[in-house]
Formats: C-alpha cells, structure tokens, sequence
C-alpha cells in the first residue's frame, strides 16, 4: 500500500510495536494535537509573535520527526529557525504548504490504515 | 521492574515512546514540563531520565541543574533527546552529567528505545556485583539534602520553581521542625521551629512573598536549627557511646 513520500511508514509501525491499530490510535492523536498547535501558530503569527510561533514550530518538528513524517519536520524546523529573526514574509504561503502536507499525509495514512483518524 | 521518567512537553512524544517502552516490560512515567517532573521524581527515583530541552517555563538545562541539586538524583543518568541542540543548552547539560545527546530528527524510535534497554542492561549487570545493601537508596529527602536544597531555593527565580522547592525543603527539615516544635516554647529551638513552621506556611500559601529576605531567613533559620538540633542531640550520642564502652570493657 502507498503512504505519501514524506512519511517514513517504517518509523512509524516501528514506534507502534509494528500493531496497526496502535499506530492509527498514534496517528490519531498526532494530528489532533498538532492541529492545536497549528492553530497556535496561526495565532502567534497573526499576532505578530516569531518567539512564540518559533516555539510551537520546534515542538511540531519533534512531534513529526518521531513519526516519520521527515518532510514536515523539515517544513517546522525551517520555520521555527526563521521565526527566530522575525516572521518570513511568505508565511502564508508556507502555513498554507503546511497544511496541505499535513492533508495529503493524513489521507495517505487514512487509506493505509483503512480507517478514520480523526479524533 | 527498571523505571524510565520521559520528560518532554510534547504529548504525542512522550505517548510514543511510553507505549513503546512500556512494551519492552519498562516502567514508565511521563511529566510535560519541569515541575511535574519534580513532583514525579518526588514520588519515586527512576533509574533513567529521558530529557527535552526546550520545554515552556523551566528549560530542561535548569530542570537538570535542579535534579543534580539533590543528592538523591545525582547519579541517575540523563538522555538528552530534543528537537534541535541549542549550543548554549548542550554546553550547560554537558557540565551537569549527560549520558548522551538524541537529536529528535535524526533519531527514529528504535535508536532511543535500543539505547535505553543498553544503559538498563548494563546497570543490572552492575548491581548484580553489588552487595545487597548498597543497592539499597533511601527514597525520602532528608536532613542531608537541606543544603543542595536551600542553595538552589536561593538560586531560582521561577516562581513555580520556588514553590515546588520550598516544599521540598520542607518535607527534608520535617525532623527539625517537629523536635523543635516538642521542644519547650520557652527555648530557642522551640521559637524558632514555630516561626519556621509559620514561615513555611506561609510561603507556601503566598508565593509572591518569596523574596531575596525571606529566602535567607528561611536558610539562615534551618541553619540555625540544625545547629541546635545537633548540638542537642550530642549529649545523647555521648552517653550512647559512654554505655556501648561500658558494656564492651563489661564484656572483656
């Protein structure tokens, strides 16, 4: 079965004891936090607040670096090392990449897992 | 069963590898920011941290600094495992004890876990050459971590920092203050341990008065009362001593 190219599905089943349904519970859970935190960053960036968005952008790496998603990972620690300047002026450009990776990847694991991932 | 405390702010992380390491026949405890990670290691000593760097509040550089603060969790071993190594973070972790540095992006799972059951395996086999009661570690604070206590107290500005360490403080001088609370209101130990008692109670009810003064009272008072204490109990020590002589030159 495909999952989307930025997802490294062997580090995924392999933090889930290779059992599918506790993997789809992880990935569950990822994209339920991770959609708060991208709603955090959202918020921090129409604030005007780099700290803040460098903040959250760091944590999301980590949290898509453990799963194997390694191209949103790249995506956050770009932003979170930009957000440490000052808010890059394309970031709308870059929240919207964001989200559409994030999009693609969970309907790549919806269909690799045959089930539903929202929370 | 050997323990691991998983500290990182990220829910998701530490769900991961707790459902992974749980797997692996670990016990796990997970805290998402320093003080919780106090209040855990308060509860019982783990044989491994697992540690985040940039966390909200307290950083893992000051929590580590807090956890080799305290005789009790010196020697526990610490893994470094954190989404970017900030320079100044690793420079300051590097001098506190770290085992070793994971970076969260170059790390997948396996690399951690299999890292973990190695440093778990290697500290079975060594316990297993110690004698029976070296294994044994008291697991309360007592009067002995009072001055690795009183020096980060009087070190730390993070309020909640503050406050998870007067409580600390207070639980190691528990002994002090409940002699000198049974101890004449008339003597010296029996004022100063209710104004310590009162003092305590107060701070920890009204953190916002935990000022620089207060902060040296409070050290200055549990010095203090140390000092009675022990000068006390010497006249005790002593006739313990004169009568174990008494019974051995009894015994000859």
């Amino acid at each position: 079965m495909n999952v989307p190219g930025g997802i490294d599905i062997h580090v995924l089943m392999d933090a889930a004891c290779n059992d599918q349904d506790i993997a789809a519970g992880l990935m569950r859970l990822f994209f339920e936090l991770t959609g708060q935190e991208q709603a955090r960053l959202a918020a921090a960036v129409a604030q005007g607040n780099p700290a803040s968005a460098s903040a959250v952008a760091h944590k999301v790496a980590g949290s898509c670096a453990s799963c194997g998603m390694s191209g949103l990972a790249a995506r956050f620690r770009e932003l979170e090392h930009l957000c440490k300047v000052a808010i890059p002026d394309d970031i709308s450009g870059r929240l919207r990449a964001i989200d559409h990776e994030m999009q693609e990847n969970r309907a790549g694991l919806e269909m690799y897992f045959n089930c539903s991932l929202s929370p | 069963m050997k323990s691991i405390l998983l500290i990182d702010d990220d829910q998701f992380v530490t769900t991961l590898y707790k459902a992974k390491l749980q797997s692996e026949g670990f016990e796990v405890n997970a805290a998402h920011n320093g003080n919780e990670a106090l209040e855990k290691l308060g509860q019982s000593r783990p044989d491994v941290i697992v540690l985040d760097l940039n966390m909200p509040g307290i950083t893992g550089a000051e929590l580590l600094k807090a956890i080799r603060a305290v005789p009790l969790w010196q020697h526990i071993p610490v893994i470094v495992f954190s989404s970017g190594y900030i320079k100044a973070l690793v420079e300051e972790t590097t001098k506190l004890g770290v085992h070793k540095f994971f970076a969260k992006a170059q790390c997948p799972p396996k690399m951690l876990i299999s890292e973990i059951k190695d440093l778990l395996s290697k500290m079975t086999s060594a316990e297993s050459h110690l004698p029976a009661d070296a294994e044994a570690a008291p697991e309360a604070l007592t009067i002995d971590d009072i001055p690795a206590l009183l020096e980060l107290f009087t070190a730390s500005e993070d309020p909640a920092m503050l406050h998870t360490v007067l409580l600390k403080i207070y639980k190691a001088s528990r002994d002090y203050i409940t002699r000198a609370l049974e101890a004449n209101d008339g003597t010296v130990q029996g004022q100063l341990g209710h104004a310590l008692e009162k003092l305590f109670e107060d701070l920890y009810a009204h953190p916002e008065h935990i000022t620089e003064s207060t902060k040296h009272t409070l050290a200055a008072g549990l010095r203090k009362l140390g000092r009675i204490d022990a000068e006390k109990s010497k006249p005790a020590l002593e006739s313990e001593l004169a009568l174990k002589g008494l019974l051995r030159s009894l015994e000859d």
